[in-house]
């Protein structure tokens, strides 16, 4: 059941982000002063309109794509530079693997969100480094998860057996041991795309990250504080659009971790 | 989902408050709490160029010269009298029996004091540049209530600055037996309310100053609130939580006035709102055709319907009508065509182009919205621009050290004379300033600033406006109407030049 919830509700929002322009046709950052802050079910605005007549479907959608968008760069990036770090400090041991480990460690000691802030502070804004911030403070657990998998796997037999065959260290690494570490490096990043989007959404909240007029849901959650009071569809919609978002992720991050493997904590 | 809910947390906490005393309570022991968007920078008098800080400072320090609530004229305040005695030399008759918080004696000393500490290059004054007090070559005591002020040139605009918390007077013994760091922390004034405490990014608390030289306040205690969320000073206004609130979104005027326990209290200011291009940091702003076809870029007429609602009235020149040296020029009329062809005249193409805007939120009305719709204005000519929404604190400080983005939006007030306009804002070295270099406006302001007779003065000042609007350093927006929202118990009528002086303040219990 929960699993079907998380699948349905990722589905719905790729698609939903992939057809944004066929959905909802207007631009999102098209501004028409004349009809601002129109309520949910004004003819040819589902949603209403924010404070400067923009469309808030168009701009929900439109903010979909670029919170999948920043989710799956930021997997893909911690994912491919986490695992391989794991994988390198797993299987020749020694002291890159515990230099890596106390960097890990001590930037473990820093709470997530504060890290991805301060690295995004002095990056600067921006697309590109709203990635690059999120990235460096979150490739930490697959460095951990992918290194610990990879001490048990290469004691197996036929790891043994392929060395005592001759197998060279490279190949050994990337043909044998990697597929048997892949499930884990999946669950993680679907467990931590959820949290790469609502970090994101906190970031640009707070006027740092991806800046106005491009529509992106945590901006958009702040501007609409200033008309709580007289227009509540400004917060609700991204609101809801992240918490279903995140909430669709999980689900689907659960369902793959019982399926793949049900003993990995994270 | 952490962060979220930290978020959730942050924002309740925001609106809800801690510790807020009931307005019943309030009424009853005459207290008063004020909803402001931005906290002090200092809480010492002369430092900072700053409404925020020297509204709240002047509370605890008077100014030299009041302005009259109507005329805006000049009228007496710690001075009684003063004179023209020359070109350079200004007379001001000092004010007998008043004392500082501290129980020192006011006199011609505290005036020669308050000028040192300020034009002392250690203290860092902003006071001490040349569209300020830079000028002044000399203070002479002539007796202990009479004190002179030389100036190195002709300088007509001393009544002004006199006049405005330019000049806020700091005790001359407490300055030099505590040093100005202490007085930092724990000002001493001789203004009708004294410091209790202030307490960073949340309240500043003053009280009563039972001898006051003009009698006593009807407030006994004024509590300043800093909520730059203008949602949440709204909460806090309708919830009894705050009794003043300064600058009420347009949109929710009805709902103040349907709440019945605050009503709104409007008025013309005097301060002006403008988006500044920038040509003090290379960049397109550097090439005046895009600085004009910015201002036809922008539609300023549909910004205040639409946006603000009609709260603003227009202005054409770097001057509005508040200021006693306007002059009408001639507007840029809003036209995309004009824009575009100027644009392709400078050989830039508006479709390449990126912008960045900096912008506050929640210092002037509507700012950030403004700054938004003023994005998406330009849009239309296929120029992208960047909205930087900024603390006010950290957009004053990219403003002074020039780190902000090509183009910001600022206001600028009181407004009352040209020279407190044009000098500090055009002029290279200025502490606020986003254009200069402009070697024929240099000139023509060192001029006009020496100007004492009224017919030339204001001939060099119309000159003055026709050259900034040709020069279109900004894009010129509007003088911005106040909107304040009071509570129903409180007594208090907003003033153009925007001294929320809670000594004009009555509290009257219903």
């Amino acid at each position: 059941m929960k699993a079907w919830l998380g699948i349905v509700l990722t589905v719905s929002i790729v698609l939903a982000a992939a057809g944004a322009p066929w959905i909802a046709t207007h631009d999102p950052i098209q501004a028409d002063f004349a009809s601002g802050l129109r309520p949910p079910g004004t003819p040819g605005h589902p949603l209403g309109t924010d404070q400067l007549g923009r469309d808030l479907l168009a701009r929900v959608l439109h903010g979909a794509r670029l919170a999948l968008f920043i989710g799956v760069c930021t997997v893909v990036v911690t994912a491919v530079a986490g695992g391989l770090l794991g994988l390198v400090a797993g299987f020749v041991e020694r002291w890159p693997s515990t230099v890596l480990m106390r960097i890990a460690d001590v930037q473990l000691s820093f709470p997530f969100i504060l890290l991805a802030l301060t690295i995004n502070a002095i990056v600067g804004l921006g697309l590109r480094n709203i990635i690059l911030s999120l990235s460096a403070a979150g490739w930490v657990v697959y460095a951990r998860v992918v290194r610990g998998e990879v001490l048990a796997v290469k004691q197996r037999d036929y790891v043994h057996a392929a060395a005592a065959l001759g197998v060279g260290r490279a190949r050994l690494l990337f043909r044998h041991v990697l597929p048997n570490v892949a499930p884990s490096i999946v669950v993680v990043a679907s467990l931590q795309f959820s949290q790469f989007i609502v970090a994101e959404a906190a970031i640009s909240f707070l006027g740092f990250g991806v800046q106005p007029p491009t529509p992106a849901w945590g901006s958009m959650l702040s501007e609409s504080r200033d008309f709580l009071y007289v227009a509540w569809w400004l917060a609700a919609f991204p609101g809801l659009a992240l918490a279903l978002t995140a909430l669709g992720v999980n689900l689907l991050g659960d369902w793959l971790r019982d399926t793949f493997d049900p003993k990995l904590r994270v | 989902m952490r962060a979220l809910r930290l978020l959730v947390v942050v924002l309740v906490m925001s609106t809800v408050g801690v510790s807020a005393t009931s307005a019943q309570d309030r009424t009853r022991t005459k207290e008063i709490v004020v909803g402001f968007g931005a906290e002090p920078r200092t809480m010492l008098g002369v430092t900072i160029v700053d409404w925020t800080t020297n509204n709240m400072l002047e509370h605890i320090y008077d100014r030299l010269l009041d302005r009259d609530p109507k005329t805006l004229k000049p009228k007496p305040m710690l001075a009684t009298g003063w004179k023209l005695v020359n070109d350079t030399t200004w007379e001001f008759t000092l004010r007998k029996g008043v004392k500082f918080h501290n129980g020192e004696p006011f006199d011609a000393q505290s005036i020669k004091a308050t000028f040192e500490y300020m034009l002392d290059p250690a203290n860092k004054s902003h006071y001490a540049t040349p569209a300020y007090w830079k000028p002044l070559k000399e203070v002479q005591v002539v007796d202990p209530y009479t004190v002179r002020l030389v100036t190195d040139k002709p300088y007509p605009s001393v009544i002004d600055h006199a006049s405005l918390t330019d000049l806020l007077v700091l005790p001359a013994k407490a300055l030099k037996e505590l040093g100005p760091q202490k007085l930092a922390d724990k000002p001493i004034g001789t203004g009708p309310f004294k410091f209790v405490e202030w307490r960073r990014d949340d309240r500043l608390v003053v009280e009563r100053n039972p001898d006051y030289w003009a009698g006593p306040a009807d407030v006994s205690r004024v509590t300043f609130r800093f909520i730059p969320e203008f949602s949440a000073r709204m909460a806090a206004l309708l919830s009894g939580e705050i009794d003043i609130m300064k600058d009420v979104p347009p949109h929710a005027v009805d709902t103040v006035e349907r709440s019945g326990r605050a009503k709104i209290r409007s008025t013309v200011s005097s301060r002006i709102n403008y988006l500044a291009l920038v040509n003090l940091k290379p960049g397109p702003m550097q090439d005046v055709r895009v600085r004009r076809a910015m201002n036809h870029a922008v539609n300023v007429d549909e910004l205040i319907t639409q946006v603000l609602r009609g709260n603003a009235t227009k202005m054409c020149g770097p001057l509005a009508p508040a200021n006693v040296d306007f002059a009408q020029v001639e507007c840029y009329k809003h036209d995309p065509v004009r824009a575009q062809a100027l644009f392709k005249e400078a050989g830039v193409d508006p479709k390449t182009l990126a912008l960045t805007l900096d912008t506050p939120s929640g210092r002037y009305p509507l700012d950030k919205d403004v700054s938004l719709a003023i994005a998406a204005q330009l849009q239309r000519l296929g120029i992208k621009t960047n909205v930087v929404v900024n603390e006010w604190g950290t957009h004053l400080d990219k403003i002074k050290n020039r780190n902000t983005g090509d183009m910001f939006f600022l206001g600028w007030g009181p407004a009352l004379h040209g020279q407190g306009t044009i000098e500090p804002l055009f002029k290279a070295d200025a502490t606020y300033s986003s254009y200069g270099n402009n070697k024929l406006l240099d000139e023509k302001i060192a001029k006009a600033v020496t100007v004492v007779d009224a017919k030339a003065r204001a001939a060099a000042y119309t000159e003055l406006q026709k050259l900034v609007r040709d020069e279109a350093p900004w894009v010129f927006l509007w003088q911005q109407h106040d909107l304040y929202g009071v509570a129903s118990h409180v007594e208090w009528s907003p003033r153009p030049d925007e001294k929320v002086w809670m000594y004009e303040a009555k509290i009257v219990p219903r």
